[in-house]
This record gives structure tokens, C-alpha cells and sequence, in this order.
């Protein structure tokens, strides 16, 4: 049987971890939840398949730097920034980014987290 | 006021995205589960966190209502000296309980102000609280609290709140009115920003700074009130 396809969700809000998580597991997704940048960068899946959730404005290191150290490490994930202050900064980052990356603003609906896991998933395959 | 509506924004934006994506995993067990009692015992969960969340929200909502009260602002001549006078006998026991030694230096002469008395007596608590708190939790340093006013070249009258404490990073200074960025473990980090509100609502402006070496201060300058403006 097939491992089912990794989703990682970053956000320092447990609730938001949480509700995500139960959301795509009940898809039938594995899903890895960290709390921190330097958590998920210290625990790093190796899984090259996998898609990100990422929360832009965390303490310590923030959603762009943490895409710029995943390049810097030769992952480069399909990656969806969801931000909670305005998205202007996150699409001007996107656009410059080699990374690819979508931009979602809080809150995000289940609808456009779903179709962003199988939209990514189905390309990574 | 723009910055504390984005602050409050994004504090319920964490607790709505909650209940949104545990209603919408209820909503697709539930046409799944066919009675399976595993799934079943998931929907449960999730419609429970549904609660807990939305519980959440409401209580953001409340303490907002609570800090900011539904009352309009009433205008009158204020004397700043006195606010001043009656907010400290308003704390005198957390002062006293705290071991807070309180050097007053309040101007002789000071114009009056065209202020609600209520609202400056609220930021007056809250300064005064912060800094009891910051004193508060280290045994090391003396507990000394000044209060000062003074008239400024500018026409306004400025009340100072300096403490002993162990002060401030350069970046908590820097977002130290920002709404949702308490320092304190229990803190909503309301506090600051409604007292800017409130100050910023008088015409007036508030800042803060280091206290030299030790503690902080928080100032905030209020217009003086003109001769005849109250019946203009």
C-alpha cells in the first residue's frame, strides 16, 4: 500500500494546528503539525513529496525566513503561506521567491486548504 | 483606533479558521461514519473543540467590551494633579502589599485639562498596575514608583509613570501599544493600546521609554484646556 501524501502545518496557534490537522487527516492525509520554524527545521521530514502550511507572523523566525532556509537546504516544497496581516508583503515575497508558494489570508477556508493539498500533492506525485 | 481593530481582527481570525475547519470535518465524518463508532467518537471531538473555540472568541469579545465600556466620553475641567491623587488611593492596597515606595512630584500651578475624568483615571490605573506588576516579580531591585507632572513649553500638561523595574527589551518597547502583545503570562495585551486610545481621543499623546539603567516610563501629554473653549 502507498504511504498517503504528507501535509506539514507550521503555526504557533495551537487551535490552528489542531482544527487543521483533524481537517486533513479526516481526508485522508498524514499530517505533521510543528509549533516553530526552528522546531520543523530541527525535526525535518525528509519526506521530498510533502506540501507546507506555513504561518507567516511567528515568534523566533517567520514564515519567509524559514522558506529561504528550506531553499538554502535544497527543499523546495510546494508551500502555502497563510497570513494574518495583510498579504501584501507574502505575494511580494511569492513573486520574487523561487519557491512555489500560494497566499491565503487568515482565515483560510477548509475548502482552499483541501484543494491546495490535492492540487500540490497530485503534482508533487 | 485602527491599530487595536486589526489587533482584535486577527485575534478572533485564530478561533473563526478553528471553528471553520473543526465544523467542516464534522460535517465530512459525519457522511462517512455510516455509524462506525470510531468516527462517530471523532465528530464528538470535533464538535466539542467547535464549542471550546467559539467560547474563545466570545471571550475576546468581552473583554474588549469590558476594557472599553459603552459609555460616551464625558467632558469636563479636570484637574490633573487631583486624578492623579485619587488614582493612588485607588491602589493603595496593591501599593502597599506590593512594598512600592511612591515619590510624588506633582507641578504647582498646573493648567487645567479638558478631559473625561473616568478614561484619564483608567490609563492612570493601568500605568500605575503595569508597573506595580513589573516590580512586582523581582525581589532583586527597589520597588520605587514615581509619579510626576509638569506643564511643557509645547501648552500641554504631562504625566509621567517611571518605575524601578526590570524594564523593557528595545523591541518590547517598540510594540509595547500594540494590541496582543503582552509581556505578562496571564496578560490580553489590551491594556497599553486602549490607554493610547483613550490618550490619542483627548488630542493628546502617550509614549515610552527606558528609565536610565532600570525600569521604564510611560508619558503621556494631554492640551491644555484654552479659557472660554469648553462653551465654544
Amino acid at each position: 500500500m502507498l504511504e498517503k501524501p504528507l501535509v506539514i502545518v507550521v503555526d504557533d496557534e495551537a487551535p490552528i494546528r489542531d482544527s487543521v490537522d483533524m481537517f486533513l487527516s479526516g481526508l485522508g492525509y498524514r499530517v505533521l503539525t510543528f509549533a516553530s520554524a526552528e522546531a520543523l527545521l530541527e525535526d525535518l521530514p525528509v519526506d521530498q513529496s510533502a506540501c507546507l502550511l506555513l504561518d507567516v507572523r511567528m515568534p523566533g523566525m517567520n514564515g519567509l525566513e524559514v522558506i529561504d532556509e528550506l531553499l538554502r537546504r535544497g527543499i523546495n516544497w510546494p508551500i502555502a503561506l497563510m497570513t494574518g496581516h495583510g498579504e501584501d508583503a507574502a505575494l511580494a515575497f511569492a513573486e520574487s521567491s523561487p519557491a512555489t508558494i500560494e497566499v491565503f489570508a487568515k482565515p483560510v477556508s477548509s475548502e482552499d486548504v483541501a484543494a491546495f493539498a490535492d492540487r500540490r500533492l497530485a503534482t508533487a506525485r | 483606533m485602527g491599530e487595536l481593530a486589526a489587533g482584535i481582527a486577527h485575534e478572533l481570525t485564530q478561533p473563526l479558521m478553528a471553528v471553520h475547519m473543526y465544523s467542516e470535518t464534522a460535517a465530512s465524518l459525519r457522511k462517512r461514519s455510516d455509524g462506525a463508532a470510531e468516527l462517530e467518537q471523532k465528530v464528538d471531538e470535533a464538535l466539542e473543540k467547535v464549542a471550546e473555540q467559539s467560547l474563545r472568541a466570545g471571550e475576546i469579545v468581552q473583554r474588549m467590551r469590558a476594557f472599553i465600556g459603552k459609555r460616551q466620553p464625558q467632558l469636563t475641567e479636570c484637574r490633573v494633579n487631583d486624578l492623579v491623587c485619587d488614582v493612588l488611593g485607588l491602589l493603595h492596597s496593591p501599593l502597599t502589599t506590593g512594598d512600592i515606595e511612591v515619590q510624588l512630584k506633582l507641578a504647582d500651578s498646573l493648567p487645567d485639562v479638558r478631559a473625561d475624568s473616568i478614561q484619564i483615571q483608567q490609563v492612570l490605573v493601568n500605568l500605575i498596575q503595569n508597573a506595580i506588576d513589573a516590580m512586582s516579580a523581582d525581589d532583586q531591585r527597589p520597588r520605587n514608583l514615581h509619579l510626576g507632572t509638569r506643564h511643557d513649553e509645547d501648552g500641554y500638561v504631562v504625566v509621567s509613570v517611571a518605575d524601578s523595574g526590570p524594564g523593557l527589551s528595545e523591541d518590547a518597547f517598540q510594540q509595547v501599544f500594540d494590541p496582543f502583545h503582552s509581556t505578562k503570562p496571564a496578560g490580553m495585551g489590551l491594556g497599553l493600546p486602549i490607554c493610547k486610545t483613550l490618550v490619542e481621543a483627548h488630542g493628546g499623546t502617550i509614549v515610552a521609554r527606558a528609565n536610565g539603567d532600570a525600569g521604564a516610563v510611560f508619558e503621556f501629554r494631554l492640551p491644555v484646556l484654552m479659557k472660554g473653549a469648553m462653551n465654544a
